[in-house]
């Protein structure tokens, strides 16, 4: 009993903790920007390195300034944009290109499984950050195709678990009475195997996109991310390394930030897992 | 063994035992309410219930192996001590020595990474330390001869993948005697095993017992296992005790009016087939919903207003005979509603063939790593049948056999190796595409496992209108009407298949089976999960409706009393191969082929004079492995009467101008 209740409100204070992150990030992503006089590029060498909480000439730095001067609140809150929209891109993209490939593999078998898993085992074969590495030094990097490259990258693991569902979905007796109804290929696929996966499919997604925001951040400091001046809180992270000893704040308030998203994410998939698992 | 209680009074006391588990919200859920029982030694007691009447948590309860925030109440004693307040290390030199127990699972209660001999000899090393590595060797030898298991010693460096199922059960066997244990827990021992393997273990369990003198606790849902083998027995209902006393004063004066709906519900081998089977209404209760009285008055044919606010008390009714209900006295049977009969049908004779099946063969290639020989696994090997109009055709095997391969074949879900299957007519292979969706509506499926059939993330609604959806033929009032023909009312279309008990989802299956209005419908195994009093249910739900619209039946089964009542034509089949053919009455009355003989007389009975085969045939050894099938006659290795003709030819299926076919040599009868 007692534990029972123990467990309750432990539940209850760490979807709190995440609760008010998630406010937190909101707030910061999407109220801020909206905030007058507060321009993210705006450089003003007069004011740089100002540490949080700090005033200039009526204009108050709530979380200082950078070498530049540039507000970073107002820098943060952009960048949060600019890693939300890649990490939400690149998942959205890998997951479809993995859950379709991942599904027709384990739904049709044979040499169309080979080919699809053989892919799968070559691309996973070369180092993902390597890889990015290149491509981007090729063909450099804009944010969208920064998406482009970080979601063809990585379906394998989508892939992998759709197939791996699907070949237990395929003998599921629903798919072969649907089969003896005479339903086609395609519908079993989008009827049967699609809502099937989709919940596990979220799942690591959920947990990618935790990945892909470190991905960035550490391509990002190999300047082969988003080009400055566009923020993204890896290159802020790194950016600030540099003056880590005397301005802390600005490789920290990134870093916070991250390490709060990163923490929304799993906390929350993690509650979305266990409250839409359907009994079956 | 090593207690100093002395030789008399019961062994294991059971006092007003009540199990709770937490429920999200943090509540409690009562599962075991209030159950007393006592076993005396040297006896066999069972536990015999429906799924969810709580009979395997009483005995878990008994154990102390319930998980952690279980609430238990009550009182456990064994030889006068109490189990439930002992300390945990006094708990622990019992639990193995003096009590052991024997789980369901044969495949899932050995480690796979450790050899047969030291898991056996582990347990006798923990509670009989200090033995030498070749004394436990020849014990353990010892205890594996005594349970059945050939060449003990080459055995006992093998893992648990090289023993089959049986087999493994026989381990699991040695290793609950191993310290000579007062007292065996035997938790649904045989449920995962077929019928001619299940009477081998039963057998084992016997000398074991005699040879020990051990008593023993049978838990089981198989009312035949409890009358062939039980001293005593408790019928639980609903987590309470429903009913208890010496097990022929029960199966014989049945008191409480849910034994004898579920005495009733068993198929009987003497029934005429052209009544339904007596099943119990309605669906059991969980322990969400429980009246506050008696757990079974919602279904109870003689339920009076009291009956759901007050509980009954366990109270004498006869001799050491004890019933929970106040309104009934011993053998009042008659309290049954009288059986319906069912309308005639129309002869088979003259009906014209909707399904033909000719030298089907369905093999699976197998090969051993990449550069390994090739070989097949003969799953269907050489079947013809027939199936007429309204006719039902039983198709009755152990596992293995190759029936839910043939099924599946028909379904045109595998492809055959070779022969023809036609129905109505058309031939397999012969359409493509369209037509040949077309042409499967003509055979429609029910399959064994209704949790598995169902779609989990769609409605009802949507499950039963899938077919129509399909075909372009959706309308919401068809479903509904698809649904009422199936008992269930339209409003069940909303919810989830996960809302609705084993038994209302088989109906949801038959209800979409049906939506294309099929000539034939193959049931594969499709009662075989149910509960028998929901069994019987889905049983006259099936003929009703083969009646009503004219349907053929394939019916395929492992349980001989089902097939027995529903079937016009029986077909057995072994190793892939059909070994004998004919009308129900042939199969079941006059038996020919040495192998239905033995299925036969395998089936424990309820009431033992109505065995269609009076004595016992107990086949030896394991079914072959089919990938490497024994030479001329497949059967010929656990064959009674084999002789050296049956290692060199296989018998032809051939038989008498009445239909009546089996393949072999020697036929008996």
């Amino acid at each position: 009993m007692r534990s029972f209740l123990a467990q309750g409100i432990a539940r209850l204070l760490v979807l709190g903790i995440a609760g008010s992150f998630l406010a937190i990030l909101i707030v910061l992503v999407v109220v801020v920007p909206f905030l007058p006089g507060y321009d993210p590029y705006q450089q003003d060498i007069m004011v740089s390195l100002m540490p949080p909480l700090s005033e200039d000439m009526g204009r108050f730095h709530v979380l200082g300034t950078d070498f530049l001067g540039r507000d970073l609140l107002s820098r943060l809150a952009l960048a949060g944009r600019i890693s939300l929209i890649i990490a939400l891109g690149a998942v959205t993209l890998s997951l479809s290109i993995g859950m379709v490939l991942g599904l027709i593999a384990g739904y049709f078998r044979g040499w169309t499984e080979t080919v699809i898993m053989g892919i799968a085992d070559v691309q996973l074969a070369i180092p993902k950050v390597l890889l990015l590495i290149a491509v981007t030094a090729l063909f450099g990097a804009n944010l969208w195709q920064l998406i482009l490259i970080i979601g063809l990258s990585g379906w394998v693991i989508y892939g992998r678990v759709a197939r791996s569902i699907a070949l237990t979905l395929r003998e599921r007796e629903f798919v072969l009475a649907a089969r003896t109804m005479g339903a086609t290929t395609s519908w079993n696929i989008r009827r049967h195997l699609v809502p099937n996966v989709t919940s596990q499919m979220l799942i690591v997604g959920s947990y990618e996109m935790s990945q892909i925001i470190l991905l960035e951040a550490s391509l990002s400091y190999l300047g082969l991310g988003v080009q400055p001046p566009t923020p993204s809180w890896g290159m802020m992270i790194f950016e600030g390394q540099n003056d880590l000893v005397y301005a802390p704040w600005l490789s920290v308030f990134p870093g916070l930030a991250l390490f709060m998203l990163v923490i929304v994410i799993q906390i929350f998939s993690q509650f979305f897992t266990s409250e839409t698992q359907t009994p079956r | 063994m090593t207690t100093q209680t002395p030789e008399h009074g019961p062994l294991l006391e059971v006092r007003n035992l009540s199990v709770s588990f937490p429920v999200p919200g943090g509540k409690l859920l009562r599962i075991i309410e209030d159950v007393s029982f006592s076993i005396a030694r040297h006896e066999v007691f069972s536990i015999v219930g429906e799924s969810g009447s709580g009979k395997s948590v009483t005995m878990m309860a008994v154990m102390r192996l319930l998980p952690e925030g279980a609430v238990v109440t009550g009182q456990v004693l064994y030889k006068g001590q109490d189990l439930l307040t002992m300390q945990p290390e006094t708990l622990r030199r019992i639990r193995g020595s003096g009590i052991s127990m024997v789980f369901q699972e044969p495949m899932s209660s050995l480690n796979p990474v450790l050899r047969i001999g030291p898991q056996i000899a582990e347990i006798i090393d923990i509670h009989h330390p200090g033995q030498t590595d070749a004394a436990l060797r020849a014990r353990v030898a010892e205890l594996l001869g005594l349970v059945g298991v050939p060449s003990p010693e080459k055995r006992y460096d093998q893992y648990p993948h090289e023993f089959s199922g049986g087999m493994r059960q026989r381990v699991m066997i040695a290793m609950a005697i191993a310290n000579e244990p007062d007292l065996i827990i035997a938790d649904e021992p045989t449920t995962a095993l077929d019928v001619t393997i299940q009477a081998q273990v039963m057998e084992v369990l016997r000398d074991v017992r005699a040879a020990t003198g051990s008593s023993m606790v049978l838990i089981t849902h198989d009312l035949g296992l409890v009358a062939e083998n039980a001293d005593r027995v408790a019928v639980t209902y609903g987590g309470r005790l429903a009913e208890q006393g010496q097990c022929r004063d029960v199966f014989a004066h049945p008191a409480h009016p849910y034994t004898v709906g579920l005495l009733q519900s068993v198929p009987d081998w003497r029934a005429p087939i052209d009544r339904e089977l007596a099943a119990i209404p309605g669906q059991p209760p969980n322990p969400t919903n429980r009246p506050a009285g008696c757990a079974f008055s919602t279904r109870c044919p003689i339920a009076r207003d009291s009956c759901t606010d007050i509980r009954p008390e366990l109270a004498p009714v006869a001799d050491d005979h004890m019933a929970a209900c106040p309104w009934t006295r011993p053998g009042e049977a008659a309290m049954a509603p009288p059986r319906a009969s069912l309308p005639p049908r129309p002869a088979l004779s003259q009906a014209e063939d909707v399904l033909r099946v000719d030298g089907l063969r369905t093999h699976f290639a197998l090969r051993t790593g990449w550069f390994g020989p090739r070989s097949a696994v003969k799953a269907v090997d050489g079947v013809d049948l027939q199936l007429r109009r309204g006719e039902t055709l039983g198709i009755v095997g152990e596992s293995g056999c190759g029936k839910s391969t043939l099924g599946r074949t028909i379904l045109d879900l595998i492809p055959p190796t070779e022969g023809r299957i036609s129905i109505l007519g058309a031939p397999n292979g012969s359409l493509r595409g369209r037509a040949l969706r077309q042409a499967r509506r003509r055979l429609q499926v029910v399959f064994q496992d209704p949790n598995s059939s169902l779609d989990p993330q769609m409605s009802v609604h949507e499950i039963v209108a899938e077919p129509l959806r399909i075909h372009g033929d959706y309308t919401p009032a068809r479903v509904d009407e698809l649904l009422g023909q199936v008992g269930l009312d339209a409003s069940a279309g909303v919810r989830r298949p996960s809302a609705f008990s084993g038994g209302q989802r088989q109906r949801i299956a038959i209800a979409r089976a049906l939506a294309l209005q099929p000539d034939i419908m193959l049931l594969d195994e499709a009662v075989s999960a149910l509960d028998v009093s929901i069994q019987a249910q889905i049983v006259n739900l099936l003929m009703t409706l083969q009646r009503d619209l004219g349907l053929s039946y394939l019916f395929i089964s492992h349980d001989l009393s089902v097939v027995r009542h529903i079937s016009d034509t029986v077909a057995v089949m072994y190793l892939g191969k059909i070994v004998e053919y004919g009308a129900r009455d042939d199969i079941f009355a006059r038996p020919r082929h040495p192998y239905t003989r033995a299925l036969l007389s395998a089936v424990p009975v309820l009431r033992p004079e109505d065995g269609a085969v009076s004595e016992r045939v107990v086949l030896t050894g394991d079914l072959p492995n089919p990938a490497n099938p024994p030479s001329g006659c497949v059967f010929r290795t656990r064959c009674p009467v084999a002789r050296d003709l049956c290692a060199q030819k296989m018998p032809a299926l051939t038989g008498q101008a009445d239909g009546h076919r089996f393949a072999c040599h020697f036929p008996q009868g």
